[in-house]
């Protein structure tokens, strides 16, 4: 997005991102500036293996939850698709493998299910479990 | 939004003490959400339904279980299939070249496809998860003559088809309590049951383009056959009714004595009836609505037999052709199918003695077009390899002509189109055949059941220009003799053994890799409920019989030694 402004002087307003989140975007562009250009087929099989964040990123996620979530935010807010991936890319891996309790611990989520409706969920799903 | 980032920064002793305060999570659209969910498996998406409301509706999302649905069970098998080899992936959305194999799936149904049960059910049917259930049908039955199955049954969209002299032509709704849904006596107006016998064979027209109706014939144990009509009334009473279209005798083929002989197999496609008879003579109808006045004599002897109820009665049908053979042996399978030059293609595939090794199976085809009375061409294939010469190669070649109706070029062996297999992997190399116990096919696959523990698949190749076989290819997995297997032209495929306890699902489609042989299929488990035990406990004394599966349940027919009949459903929705 920035490259495709160009040389302007003016200042762009960016109203939904604060300046520490977009000094983390910045930080992520100017390590990445010179990845080769990213496949645009967002069904791609390459997309799919969220294991495979690189070693770098990895280490650039390892912020608290609301800096995460503000990167995601930005970064779909700025159409970095490759920033995008890796934030989305993370929190996924933040779930795999936890139980619906462990999910909620680990975002704070409120459960609004009755016991009985999430019995009904469990059973729906029995199908999917044991992989 | 900054002063709250501002205040919350700090974060974790704060979030301790008031948990509730920051699901940052919640933030996100859901539009994010689906975009994390698209990362997941598909037991982590079966957690996030239990963690709120708003998760269970993202990973419910339809749009996520298409992406798994494709790249778990479409685009793997996209790369087995020749001519989808080299299309990129995106395109097998739209290709209208792929359509006829995606509308296989119900996948053509963009709207409404509830992609989610669409996985589950595949995922069900590839681990052999399945419910069971089973459906007492007579508690003490008299015994047919021991080659027939006791019971007929066919299964064509959720529907199962069953027909026997007491029980008559019926139609049961596996879910619903197993009362018949819909039956009909077959032995009313001329058709007696002291003349025609029991009946003996039952197809389904699995071809047909009217959707309200299911069209059954039933052939009997004198040679004669009926076709009814099952009407499906869609509304808000959804009610099935069957109607006759058509009863009578067979149709004598000039002076060869067809008459009396039991119909052993048929095969259905409106307006054309395929039927072998015990006696092995083959015989392709076509009937008319309209009075067919080349052959007014014979119609009207056969019209003293037809009691006309109603307009839906057809006419005695025409005889296109007529073949006996005396090479051919059972087991057979009788199949008619649609080709594309607007004709249609019955064939006879049969199994055949090659005396010094085994057994093998050869294929007929007969080629019809809707305006010509007279089969347009005739070919033959087997799978005996090239330079191989069986005892009695001049007879071998399966089915020959009898009676004026076929035209002089077919014949024989002699003027039919031999495979051109590579004989290097030729399967007469390692064991030979035994005698099939059963054949089933559905074009392109031809797959036949034998008694040692095996099966073998064949792909058959048919096009304008050659008919031919591939050599077979042997497949285990079971662990006991096999009597019965069933294939459908998507490739998937069902066997069961002997004693009725084994059921194994095949996943054939495309063929089977030297790779995939020791794992193209998996053994049924049913999950058994503790009030259904009785189901799945299989009696030494039992005897199975498939009876037919579609795209979620398999049927099997129960012989008890107590004299007991039951249908056990095997349900994969679960």
């Amino acid at each position: 997005m920035l490259e495709d402004v160009g040389e302007v002087t003016e200042a762009i307003p960016i109203p939904n991102v604060n300046e520490n989140v977009l000094k983390k975007v910045i930080e992520w562009c100017e390590h990445h500036k010179g990845d080769p250009p990213a496949q645009a087929d967002d069904d791609s099989d390459s997309r799919k293996k969220s294991s495979d964040i690189d070693e770098w990123d990895q280490k650039f996620m390892q912020v608290d939850q609301e800096m995460l979530f503000e990167i995601i935010l930005a970064a779909n807010y700025l159409d970095i698709k490759p920033l995008l991936d890796v934030g989305c890319k993370t929190v996924a891996n933040m779930i795999k493998g936890k139980s619906p309790e462990e999910i909620r611990k680990t975002f704070n989520i409120q459960n609004d299910f009755t016991p009985d409706e999430e019995e009904q969920i469990r059973r729906e799903n029995e199908w999917a479990e044991d992989r | 939004m900054l002063k709250r980032s501002a205040l919350e920064s700090p974060g974790q002793p704060l979030k301790r003490r008031r948990p509730n305060a920051l699901p940052h999570i919640t933030r996100l659209s859901d539009e994010l959400l689906l975009r994390i969910a698209s990362f997941l498996h598909i037991n982590d998406l079966a957690s996030c339904q239990s963690v709120s409301k708003r998760f269970q509706r993202v990973a419910r999302d339809d749009q996520i279980w298409k992406a798994l649905f494709y790249a778990r069970f479409v685009r793997p098998r996209a790369s087995r299939i020749p001519g989808l080899v080299h299309a990129p992936p995106s395109s097998l959305h739209y290709s209208s070249r792929n359509s006829r194999w995606l509308q296989d799936e119900g996948l053509a149904r963009a709207a409404g496809t509830k992609w989610k049960e669409l996985y589950r059910l595949r995922h069900n049917w590839n681990r052999g998860s399945c419910s069971v259930k089973q459906i007492i049908i007579a508690e003490n039955p008299p015994l047919p003559p021991p080659p027939i199955p006791p019971l007929m049954i066919r299964v064509y969209e959720g529907l199962v088809f069953t027909v026997d002299p007491t029980g008559g032509l019926r139609v049961l709704r596996p879910e619903h309590k197993g009362v018949p849904t819909a039956s009909l006596n077959l032995y009313q107006g001329s058709l007696e049951f002291e003349k025609y016998g029991i009946p003996t064979a039952l197809a389904i027209d699995e071809d047909s383009d009217v959707k309200q109706a299911v069209n059954v014939a039933v052939g009997f144990e004198n040679g004669g056959f009926g076709l009814y009509q099952l009407d499906r009334a869609t509304g808000s009473l959804p009610k099935l009714t069957f109607e006759r279209s058509y009863t009578g005798p067979a149709p004598s083929a000039g002076n060869s004595g067809s008459q009396g002989l039991m119909i052993t197999s048929m095969a259905y496609c409106s307006p054309y009836l395929l039927t072998m008879s015990s006696s092995q003579l083959f015989t392709v109808y076509r009937f008319n609505r309209s009075a067919d006045r080349g052959n007014s004599s014979t119609e009207r002897d056969f019209n003293k037999d037809i009691s006309i109820s109603d307009n839906r009665m057809m006419h005695a049908p025409k005889i296109l052709s007529s073949l006996r053979s005396h090479t051919v042996w059972p087991p057979l399978s009788l199949s008619l199918r649609r080709s594309a030059q607007k004709s249609m293609i019955a064939s006879i595939v049969y199994a055949f003695p090659l005396y010094i090794s085994g057994w093998s199976v050869g294929i007929q085809e007969l080629r019809f077009t809707d305006d010509a009375d007279a089969v347009v061409e005739s070919r033959i294939a087997t799978a005996v390899p090239t330079g191989f010469t069986p005892f009695g190669t001049t007879t071998s070649g399966g089915p020959s002509s009898v009676g004026s109706p076929t035209p002089p070029t077919e014949g024989g062996g002699g003027t039919g189109i031999r495979s051109r297999s590579k004989s290097q992997r030729n399967i007469n190399n390692d064991t030979p055949l035994a005698q099939p116990s059963s054949i089933s096919y559905t074009h392109p696959y031809l797959l036949a059941s034998h008694a040692d523990n095996t099966l073998t698949l064949y792909m058959v190749k048919s096009n304008a220009a050659s008919l031919s076989i591939e050599p077979g290819q042997r497949l285990w997995g079971h662990t006991s003799s096999v009597s019965t297997a069933q294939v459908s032209g998507r490739g998937k495929a069902v066997s069961l053994s002997k004693r009725g306890s084994e059921l194994r699902v095949w996943e054939l489609e495309g063929g089977v890799s030297e790779r995939r042989r020791l794992s193209a299929s998996v053994k049924v488990e049913p999950q058994v409920s503790p009030q259904a035990d009785a189901s799945s406990h299989w009696g030494v004394e039992d005897i199975g019989w498939l009876g037919g599966f579609d795209e979620e349940k398999v049927v099997v027919l129960r012989e008890q030694d107590e004299g007991r009949r039951a249908l056990i459903v095997y349900d994969f929705t679960l």
